[in-house]
């Protein structure tokens, strides 16, 4: 099975919210009426209200190096051995994370996917390597 | 994931994804996060299945490992859409000797071969990439390279590969004392913060890098840093935060216990239902008891010339 993803550099730029909760919907929602973010400058920490429940939440940066990318298969396949095609229907480079009541913590599991991606860069690293990943990396 | 450069009309894609983002129901869509310099240029990318070898890309196809984040209860908001799988995509680089190290163990050949024969699984079409993306330069780092006229032959050496996976422990255990970010579990996070000696780094730098290893590998690694991998004994099965668990603390033979009375627990947790249902069972039994002194009073009542309570409601039905 092959999966092909078709790039587009001009997909449009997305307004993410990944929330603490899990909505059994897939579809249309007037999000931008309903879910008021009030956002406090100095702390950072974003305020919203969903379903009567407090939600604090913090802006997550895409890491350097990569992109936020909506990918969505069009035509769903029949069989798993047909080749499938996902197109990036939009992109994003920062996301709003929240959490229930208190701001979400450098713990938090997505935060630590995200820092994952820096520890993988060297892992998966050779000190040869043409373009050292990270400036940490000791050059040999 | 490997990188494909197809010529392909930029209009042609735009017009696609417009007409995609205007759709209204966004089942069967993914939250992604994707290398700019792939995502960033017109063209498109296959995702590949590999196999896994628990189970530096030098060349002109560049190899990326595709991991969701997964913590649940969560749902992401997509611009004007709810759209109920919260996961988190995040694609990062793979360097490719893992997964030739991977093969080539299990092969387990003494004789040199074809570096594309070598490399090539069967099951998994996609590990043709594979040869393509490991220059005979690289696959020194884990292999006897012979070069024949152009036709590149491989041998697995196993002392390269040993010290090849000994110098990425070294890198990262060196970066990982330079972050205060946890990677691994939470348990680990605490004890780095605690103690945070060489060996705890150490421990846990082995512990990443046997992830992508298969388990007579990680097992040598293991040995020649000194690192104590518990666990061996679960079959293999342990999973990253387990295995950090595990490692970090000497267990008393309390917490064994008790270990091994939680691993009972989760093993037994589709047989638990009968338990259940007699602890239910029990529940009723006592309210049946609370309601017997009750029930006692209004039987000790005087019922003589009182007519049944069924007879009021049959009674208004017989007057409509």
């Amino acid at each position: 099975m092959e999966i092909t993803v078709e790039h587009n550099t001009r997909a449009a730029q997305l307004a993410m919210h990944s929330l603490p909760c899990s909505i059994d919907h897939n579809g249309p929602a007037n999000i931008s009426s309903y879910f008021l973010v009030e956002s406090d400058t100095a702390s950072g920490v974003h305020a919203a209200k969903f379903r009567g429940r407090q939600l604090a939440g913090i802006t997550a940066q895409v890491p350097s190096g990569l992109v936020g990318a909506l990918l969505r298969e069009s035509r769903p396949a029949l069989t798993d051995q047909e080749a499938r095609t996902l197109d990036v229907a939009g992109q994003f480079r920062e996301f709003t994370l929240w959490n229930l009541e208190t701001p979400p913590t450098a713990q938090a599991d997505m935060m630590r996917a995200l820092h994952a991606i820096e520890v993988a860069a060297i892992l998966h690293g050779n000190d040869d390597d043409p373009q050292p990943p990270q400036s940490e990396t000791p050059s040999a | 994931m490997s990188v494909r450069a197809s010529a392909r009309a930029a209009d042609a894609a735009a017009k696609k994804a417009a007409s995609t983002t205007s759709m209204a129901a966004p089942q069967g869509q993914w939250v992604c996060l994707m290398p700019e310099a792939v995502v960033a240029r017109e063209g498109s990318t296959s995702l590949a299945t590999m196999p896994h070898p628990r189970t530096a890309p030098d060349g002109k196809v560049q190899l990326y490992e595709l991991q969701s984040c997964d913590s649940q209860p969560r749902s992401w908001f997509v611009g004007q859409t709810v759209q109920q799988d919260g996961r988190l995509f995040v694609s990062t680089l793979i360097d490719p000797l893992f997964l030739a190290l991977g093969i080539l163990t299990r092969l387990d050949s003494k004789m040199f071969l074809d570096i594309t024969q070598a490399l090539d699984v069967q099951d998994f079409p996609a590990t043709r990439v594979l040869s393509t993306c490991i220059s005979p330069q690289s696959a020194e780092r884990i292999c006897d390279v012979k070069d024949l006229g152009g036709l590149v032959v491989i041998r697995l050496n196993q002392e390269r590969a040993d010290n090849w996976l000994q110098g990425k422990v070294t890198r990262l255990a060196a970066y990982l004392k330079t972050t205060t970010v946890a990677v691994g579990s939470a348990v680990q996070a605490s004890s780095l913060q605690r103690a945070g000696t060489e060996a705890d780094y150490l421990k846990y730098a082995v512990g990443m890098i046997s992830e992508y290893l298969d388990p007579t590998c990680s097992a040598r690694l293991a040995e020649r840093n000194g690192v104590q991998l518990v666990e061996e004994k679960r079959a293999g099965k342990a999973t990253h935060s387990e295995r950090f668990a595990d490692e970090d603390k000497e267990e008393t033979p309390e917490e064994a216990a008790k270990r091994a009375k939680e691993d009972e627990f989760f093993k037994s947790t589709p047989k638990a239902k009968p338990a259940e249902q007699a602890e239910k069972a029990s529940d009723e039994e006592i309210c049946k008891v609370k309601l017997t002194s009750v029930q006692r009073s209004l039987a000790k009542a005087d019922t003589k010339g009182v007519k049944p309570i069924s007879s009021f409601f049959g009674g208004v039905g017989k007057k409509k």
